[in-house]
Order: C-alpha cells, then sequence, then structure tokens
C-alpha cells in the first residue's frame, strides 16, 4: 500500500504540473457542446435561467413564502444541486469517457479527474453569475457573514476532487454504479429542499436533515439568503470531507494500476 | 540511455461467464494462455519476458495477433502496470498507439496542434516553436485555420503524422503506426521515420508490414503466447518468422532450398525432388520487396483469366489439376496492376510429372 501511496502523490504532482494540459482539455469539452450554436455557452446562462423562472413560477403557487424570498431559494438551491448532480454524474464517467486517452498515453490519472471536475466549474462559473444577479431581488439587508458563502463554494471543489477519485475508478469496474447513482441523484432531489422549504412539515424537516445534500446546499444558500452560518450542516459537511479525502486516497492507490484494464 | 523490462508478467483477469465449458481447455494458436488461480481464472498476456534496450537499438516485435506485441508496447509506455517484474528507463518513454488520439474534429488545425503538444508535455513555447516546421510538413498551409471536420482523411493523417512525429520523446514505442494512407503519403511517411528514427535514440515498433520493419529494424523479438519465442539480430528474426507465417510458410522454406534464382520459373523434377514438391511455379522478385501482387492464370484458349490470389514477392505456388499447357501465369503489381512478370507453360515439358 505504501508504494501505492506514493506512486499515487507523484501521479498528483505530475497531472497539477500538467495543469495547462487539463485546462485546454476541459475548454475544448465546453466547446465543443456549443460549436457552431448562435448562443454559444450563453446557453448555459438561458436554460439556467429559464428553468428556474418556471419552476419558481408554478412551485411559488403552492408555497406559502413571499415570491422574492422563494424565487432567490429555488434560485440559489438549483443552481447550487445543478453542479452537484452534473459533477457526481461526471465524476463516475470520467476515466470511462476517457478510455482512449487511457489506453493510448501514460498521462497520469488525476489529468482525467481535473478535466472533469474544471469543466463543470466552468459551467458552474455562469450559473454563479446568474444566482449573484437574482440576489439583487434579495428580500433581507446585506451583512458580511453573506461571505461565508465562499469557503462552502471552497468545500464543493475539495470534495468534487475527491469523490471524482473515488467514483471515476469504481464506476469504471462496477458499471452498474454509474447507474444506480444517476437515478440516486435523481431520487435525492426530491427529498433536498429546492422546490420546497424544509419548515412547511416536520416529516420533511426530519427528511432534510438527514440528507447529506441539505447540508452542502445550506452551507452556500443560508449565507446568502438568511445572513446565517449553519455550524450544524458545516461540521457534517466536514465530517463527510475528512472521510472522503481519506477514502479517496485508499481507492486511488489502490486501483491506479487496475484502471487501463477496467476502462 | 536505456529501457529494460525485467521478468514482467502481466495478467487480464476474465469476467466469470455462464458459458465457460465453451471453450475452456482448448488450446488456442491465437492470445495469451488460460490460466487459473484460486478460483480467478486470467489470461496471462505476458509471461516471465525480460529485455534490455540501449542507445541506438530498434526493436521489431513481431508474432501473430495476440501474442502479446500491444500489450508488450504499452507495458513499455506505462499503459499497463506489470503484475509482476518491472520496467524502467532513464527517459520519457512516447507511447504513439493511436495517431488520431486527442484530435477535436471542431477545432482548427492550428488548435490541434496546440493540444498534441500539451498532452505530449510540452509548454506553451516549446509548441510555438514547433508550429511553423508542422505546418511545412502538414503542406496544407491554409487548411490550418479550418476546422478539421473540413480535411480529407488524408489530410488529417499528414497532420496527425506530423504532430505526432515532432513531438515524441528519445525512446518510442508505436504500434502498427504506419497505417493507412495513399502510396505517395507513404513514402513521404518513411521519409520523415528516417529522420524521426534517427532522433529517438531507442525505438520499438510492432507491425504487421515485414518490409518496413527490415527497413527500420536492428533487433527483433518474436512473441508467442506473451513468451519471447526468439529474439536476435533483425534479419534473422524475421526471415524465421516470416518463413513459419507467410501463407505458403512451409513453401517458402522448401523454396529456400531451390536456391537463390529471381523472377518466375517453373523448378525442374529434379529440383523439386530435392524439396519434395509436386509440381509447381515459383517465383522470386527481388526488387518487389513489399509490393503487393496478385497471382492469376490466363487460358488465352478460353480467353479468360482467373485471379488465384494476393502473394509476397517469393513464393511457391503448387499447381492444380486443371492447369493446362499453354496456360499462362502473370504476377500483377496490386497497386497500378502492371505486370510484373509472366510465364507461359510449354508444351510436353516435364514440369506437369510428379517428383
Amino acid at each position: 500500500m505504501v508504494p501505492s501511496i506514493i506512486a499515487s502523490k507523484r501521479d498528483w504532482h505530475q497531472a497539477l504540473r500538467l495543469a495547462p494540459l487539463w485546462t485546454n482539455l476541459a475548454i475544448e469539452d465546453l466547446r465543443d457542446r456549443y460549436r457552431r450554436t448562435v448562443l454559444g455557452i450563453s446557453w448555459i446562462i438561458v436554460s439556467f435561467a429559464l428553468f428556474v423562472a418556471v419552476k419558481v413560477v408554478v412551485f411559488g403557487q403552492m408555497a406559502a413564502t413571499p415570491m422574492a424570498e422563494f424565487g432567490l431559494f429555488v434560485t440559489l438551491g438549483f443552481g447550487l444541486w445543478s453542479y452537484i448532480n452534473s459533477m457526481v454524474v461526471d465524476a463516475c464517467t470520467a476515466y470511462m469517457h476517457s478510455r482512449p486517452w487511457i489506453l493510448g498515453t501514460s498521462i497520469p490519472y488525476p489529468v482525467f479527474l481535473l478535466q472533469a471536475t474544471l469543466r463543470n466549474w466552468l459551467v458552474f462559473g455562469l450559473v454563479l453569475a446568474v444566482m449573484a444577479a437574482a440576489l439583487y431581488w434579495k428580500p433581507t439587508p446585506w451583512s458580511p457573514r453573506a461571505l461565508y458563502a465562499i469557503p462552502g463554494l471552497l468545500i464543493y471543489l475539495v470534495t468534487s476532487i475527491w469523490l471524482a477519485a473515488i467514483l471515476a475508478p469504481l464506476c469504471a469496474r462496477y458499471r452498474d454504479l454509474y447507474h444506480a447513482i444517476q437515478t440516486g441523484m435523481r431520487l435525492l432531489f426530491f427529498v433536498t429542499p429546492i422546490l420546497w422549504m424544509p419548515s412547511i412539515s416536520g416529516i420533511l424537516g426530519q427528511i432534510a436533515r438527514l440528507n447529506p445534500m441539505t447540508h452542502y446546499i445550506d452551507i452556500v444558500r443560508d449565507p446568502l439568503l438568511y445572513d446565517r452560518v449553519p455550524a450544524g450542516s458545516w461540521w457534517v459537511v466536514l465530517a463527510i470531507n475528512a472521510i472522503g479525502l481519506v477514502a479517496s486516497v485508499v481507492v486511488y492507490a489502490a486501483t491506479r494500476r487496475k484502471v487501463a484494464h477496467w476502462v | 540511455m536505456f529501457l529494460s523490462a525485467k521478468n514482467i508478467t502481466l495478467d487480464f483477469p476474465l469476467e466469470k461467464s455462464s458459458d465457460e465449458h465453451v471453450w475452456l481447455g482448448t488450446e488456442s494458436a491465437l492470445g495469451g494462455r488460460v490460466c487459473t488461480q484460486g478460483g480467478q481464472r486470467y489470461i496471462r498476456a505476458l509471461d516471465d519476458l525480460s529485455l534490455d534496450l540501449h542507445a541506438g537499438d530498434r526493436l521489431a516485435l513481431v508474432g501473430h495477433n495476440g501474442s502479446g506485441k500491444s500489450t508488450l508496447l504499452r507495458v513499455l509506455a506505462g499503459i499497463y502496470h506489470p503484475d509482476k517484474g518491472s520496467v524502467e528507463s532513464d527517459h520519457a518513454v512516447s507511447g504513439i498507439f493511436n495517431m488520431h488520439l486527442g484530435f477535436r474534429q471542431e477545432a482548427t488545425g492550428y488548435r490541434n496542434i496546440v493540444l498534441k503538444g500539451l498532452v505530449a508535455g510540452r509548454s506553451r513555447a516549446e509548441i510555438e516553436e514547433a508550429l511553423p516546421s508542422i505546418s511545412e510538413f502538414t503542406g496544407l498551409g491554409p487548411y490550418l485555420d479550418m476546422p478539421l471536420h473540413t480535411y480529407s482523411q488524408g489530410m488529417a493523417m499528414r497532420l496527425a503524422f506530423a504532430v505526432t512525429t515532432a513531438f515524441s520523446n528519445q525512446i518510442l514505442v508505436m504500434d502498427e503506426w504506419i497505417g493507412a494512407g495513399d502510396a505517395q503519403f507513404r513514402e513521404k511517411i518513411v521519409e520523415r521515420m528516417n529522420s524521426f528514427v534517427n532522433a529517438a535514440t531507442i525505438i520499438v515498433v510492432a507491425s504487421h508490414s515485414q518490409g518496413l520493419l527490415r527497413r527500420i529494424a536492428t533487433k527483433a523479438l518474436w512473441l508467442e503466447h506473451g513468451r519471447i519465442h526468439r529474439y536476435g539480430p533483425a534479419n534473422e528474426v524475421l526471415d524465421a518468422y516470416e518463413a513459419q507465417t507467410s501463407p505458403v510458410g512451409s513453401a517458402i522454406r522448401r523454396l529456400a532450398a531451390l536456391g537463390t534464382r529471381s523472377g518466375m520459373w517453373l523448378p525442374t523434377p529434379q529440383e523439386r525432388a530435392e524439396a519434395g514438391e509436386p509440381p509447381c511455379l515459383a517465383w522470386n522478385l527481388v526488387d518487389k520487396l513489399d509490393v503487393p501482387l496478385k497471382l492469376c492464370v490466363r487460358d488465352p484458349l478460353r480467353s479468360s483469366e482467373q485471379f488465384i490470389g494476393n502473394v509476397g514477392h517469393r513464393g511457391l505456388w503448387p499447381l492444380p489439376t486443371w492447369i493446362r499447357p499453354g496456360m499462362e501465369f502473370t504476377l500483377h503489381d496490386a497497386t497500378d496492376q502492371c505486370e510484373v512478370a509472366t510465364l507461359t507453360l510449354p508444351e510436353a515439358a516435364g514440369v506437369l510429372a510428379g517428383p
């Protein structure tokens, strides 16, 4: 195990030095997706804004909360969720989609994990811009506590990387896992307080507390919307990261020699 | 400078399948050995293989399909990690397995050059420096500003080859890199290969093109079932391999017994008696090395021509019973259809008599 961990460290070190490579690959991935379109990457903004608008109008009818607060609640929650969801799904396919690369070059594997993470952050950046614009309608006054959203976003970055290091090899080995996770994420969306407020019913509040996604969303949404730093959620998220980081070191080191056979 | 492999063994685990009995226990001439250890079945792709290469060595890998050539190349390039043994080198190893890897159809030629340079671990400055010579070699001019999907296959091939060779390291392992491409470009590639071959100081190449391997390799390794079957000077190993594997393999060995004659001829019963051959047609066109040839039989009485098969530059063809005196044998160059040799079976000759 120890030699594997040393080799893993070398992989990550090399991959970080190859930053221009994964940056360019991530940009090309995005360019490929919107090439030959008139709107280009503004499609990300347009589709997110429209999606949120419709959700606010439809679900706002059923919510007891004032429209401005509910609208912002949905915009922030859904923006964060869309990043989490696409990052988790991309983390699963990071190795599988790079199959020709893994079998054709000796590029260290973290390059593909970082490429997937950066690609999602590029999209997330645009979504964050929409979220920031939506804060114009914030009903409550601003305070410096809103800045706690920034370490919250940093946690997103850290989680993305270790999660990719765990999910990419495991999904390449056990193909069912990818479908299970995709399905699981779809279900998880409905038990996460994004389209509904946890305060509307006791049972829903209970479910929300047990759902780690709630805590991930809260560490960014609460400081921005309610001027509140959710200490409980922070502890949950930090604990998940501590366990996840250790697990990712073990999974990466244990799988790095086998990935080329699995993809 | 060195590239060495010490006792490398590589296994591919097999998934449990429901119809195991279909092939369990059958020994195939192709592929690695199927082994079982602790209930887990696996294919032993490389079996305790060692080699040691130094500056100036150019190793050709030959062997059946599935004999482990590509696997060995990938182990040397650091893509597969061996289960036992180790690979060591004092310089970075470049593997060329798929020249089109990493090409973006929607990006321009220039952008693709930059991306491929980054893949090879070059800095932006190094890539900028290499740009003029790459664009010159491709001869694509203004096309480099257009997206790759507007290129013909041949043009994409030019770009791929130019970029791949420009960003390669001093130790190079390549798999069937010559690929397709038109005859003209093929010559250009070979020309470029010479400088390329000189630039890199250790080369390991696997190819089914014997002629090409003979032109660049100094050593050859013949793999069978993931093991070294023969390892030595290129010509020796390649001769042995060719003799065993060519479609008329045994005939070629016997052809060697017929002497070093050139052209197309009918061995006399005495000549054949030594080799123990039935009546046959022999040819040896030394100047047509590595040119695909077609053997045909023309019947002037019925003014028809029958295609017999694609053949190499030397060979023997046992005459079937329908061959009659007066029939004409021709060898065509398969690429330009030119006749390169003809021979008419004479009347009343003893060639049709058995030995």
